[in-house]
């Protein structure tokens, strides 16, 4: 019968996956004091994908006999991907399962659930309507992605799309550029200032 | 006689306890209702002496949940017993203080470093004939001078003082004088032991004690060697352990064995290790060089400790040097499908590289 889970290395770990938040782009932090078991990570969306500029809140609980079986993770923050559940946030990726090892970390999961969202493999999906998606209308996945990282994982979207989307209401481009810059960016304060200007 | 009276809700008044003490101690029990089991109130003095107690007390209310001279007995019962148990608070006598003031006098202030605030416990330092400081703590017993201090020291033997009161008046000094004659015989001891402190890499303990004589020392990649010096012959061949990887050790315990000869007790252990292992130890890191200490650190690879039910990571792998605790390796190995057994043995992958592993099943 394995010892209850090692403490050590769970404490060990913790420190190891704050080392380096601005370069890695990876966080955790205890949801409870003193819970070792239960764990919030905190992964930046991957630049060049639809994730990028979003924050992706992973639920990490850790089963007694860690590290001999896999953490268990999902996703908090919602995430369309064809690897997570859109509804749950259940993960679909080897190392979170059979893959797995001891010579494995929180630290490099969180890592692999990183480069998952810079490379999905739709050919083993956790939710297949994304999966379908992205594999016949990637232009649409794409958009829908973005969409959902701007909802839920607080990404602001670039200046380029807010000026897109103003003037897609029907404004002359020089009034939207001032209206935003006067909003500091608020796509919604913008178009107020500008429909309060007719 | 206790004093109760029935209230509105149950009942109120005092306990009466006798002996020294001979106190009133003022309760009230609200009697059980259907509701509501029946519940005891008490003085913050009875609060106090019932500290504790509070599954006692709740026992002898649920028993006797419709007969509170029944439960008053047993409480009374109770409250005496602990009221007997209760130390006198007799403070010792001013000569006491004098006496210890006059030994401190006597001894110098300057050798002070804590003291309590009953003047009962005192820390002092004492230096030995090589400049090490030591710590020499006291607990002064009321009867002072009459019945010996107990001592609190940091030594590898028992250290204990011999007193021959009242004759020959001992003191404080007396104690100091009879430390330093201790210190005197661990002084070779610890200056083997300073020398590896300070030039090689002691892995373990962190904060090394005047107690102590083990230490670890890095040797190499993931590998560390034990030792335990003789507290009676401290230049003499320690007991040793090797512990790392099989390609790195083996060369030196067959060095060991082939060279035990030119071990000589004139030199320092550690002159000894490095000519009798052929080896180079390595000298003591900075707190900061986090990378190095990791590459010679030996750490089970699985669970991230030394010690696992006191043993130590005794399986290296042959791939990747990485160390394990038997009881990590063969729990891990044993949940994997491919893993081969035979009779006792487990053989495997390494998680690390997937170099073949073996160990026995525990």
């Amino acid at each position: 019968m394995a010892a209850a889970v090692d403490l050590n290395r769970v404490k060990k770990e913790l420190k190891d996956c704050n080392k380096d938040p601005e370069t890695s782009g990876i966080k955790a932090e205890l949801v409870h004091e003193d819970d070792y078991l239960h764990w919030k990570g905190t992964i930046k969306g991957p630049i060049t994908t639809p994730y990028e500029g979003g924050i992706f809140d992973v639920d990490i609980l850790l089963p007694n006999d860690y590290p001999f079986v896999p953490p268990k993770m999902k996703f908090i923050t919602k995430c369309w991907h064809p690897n997570i559940s859109s509804d749950s946030g259940a993960i679909c990726l080897d190392i979170l399962k059979t893959e797995w090892s001891p010579a494995l970390t929180i630290r490099t999961a969180l890592i692999s659930l990183q480069a998952l969202l810079s490379a999905a493999e739709p050919d083993d999906p956790q939710d297949a309507v994304v999966a379908k998606q992205y594999k016949e209308h990637h232009q649409e996945f794409m958009k829908t992605a973005k969409f959902w990282t701007e909802t839920y994982a607080g990404a602001q979207a670039g200046d380029s799309e807010k000026l897109e989307q103003l003037m897609s209401m029907g404004f002359e481009k020089a009034k939207c550029v001032a209206a935003l810059s006067k909003a500091k960016g608020d796509v919604n304060a913008a178009t107020e200032a500008l429909l309060s200007d007719m | 006689m206790d004093l109760i009276l029935p209230t509105a809700d149950g009942f109120a008044g005092y306990l009466k306890v006798g002996g020294a003490s001979n106190e009133l101690l003022a309760l009230r029990v609200v009697s059980a209702r259907s509701d509501t089991p029946a519940r005891f109130e008490a003085c913050p003095r009875l609060r106090q002496l019932l500290e504790g107690q509070s599954e006692a007390v709740d026992q002898r209310l649920r028993r006797n949940s419709d007969d509170v001279a029944g439960f008053l007995a047993e409480l009374g019962e109770l409250v005496e017993r602990l009221v007997r148990v209760e130390p006198p608070a007799a403070l010792p006598p001013a000569a006491f203080y004098e006496l210890i003031v006059r030994d401190l006098d006597a001894v110098g202030w300057n050798l002070v470093q804590s003291v309590s605030a009953a003047l009962d416990e005192l820390e002092l330092l004492v230096v030995d004939g090589a400049g090490r400081g030591h710590t020499l703590g006291l607990v002064l017993p009321a009867d002072y001078p009459h019945s010996p201090p107990k001592t609190r020291v940091s030594l590898p033997s028992p250290f204990a003082l011999r007193w021959l009161a009242p004759a020959a008046t001992p003191s404080l000094a007396t104690a100091i004088e009879q430390f330093q004659a201790a210190l005197a015989r661990h002084q070779l001891l610890w200056d083997m032991l300073d020398d590896l402190d300070a030039n090689t890499w002691v892995l373990e303990p962190k904060k090394p004690s005047r107690e102590g004589v083990s230490r670890r020392l890095a040797i190499g990649s993931h590998s560390s060697l034990e030792l335990e010096l003789c507290e009676d012959s401290p230049a003499s061949l320690p007991v040793l352990q090797f512990l790392g990887a099989e390609k790195v050790v083996a060369p030196l315990r067959h060095n060991l064995n082939a060279r035990l000869s030119r071990w000589h007790p004139g030199r320092t252990v550690r002159a000894n290790l490095e000519d009798v292992l052929l080896l180079q130890l390595p000298p003591p890191q900075e707190a900061g060089a986090q990378d190095s200490a990791e590459s010679y650190a030996i750490e089970c690879a699985i669970c991230y400790s030394y010690h696992l039910e006191g043993a130590a990571p005794e399986i290296a792998c042959d791939g990747c040097s990485k160390p394990f605790h038997r009881s990590c390796l063969s729990e891990w190995l044993r949940g994997l499908a491919t893993t081969q057994q035979s009779f006792n043995r487990l053989f495997g992958e390494c998680p690390y590289c997937c170099a073949p592993v073996a160990c026995e099943a525990s």
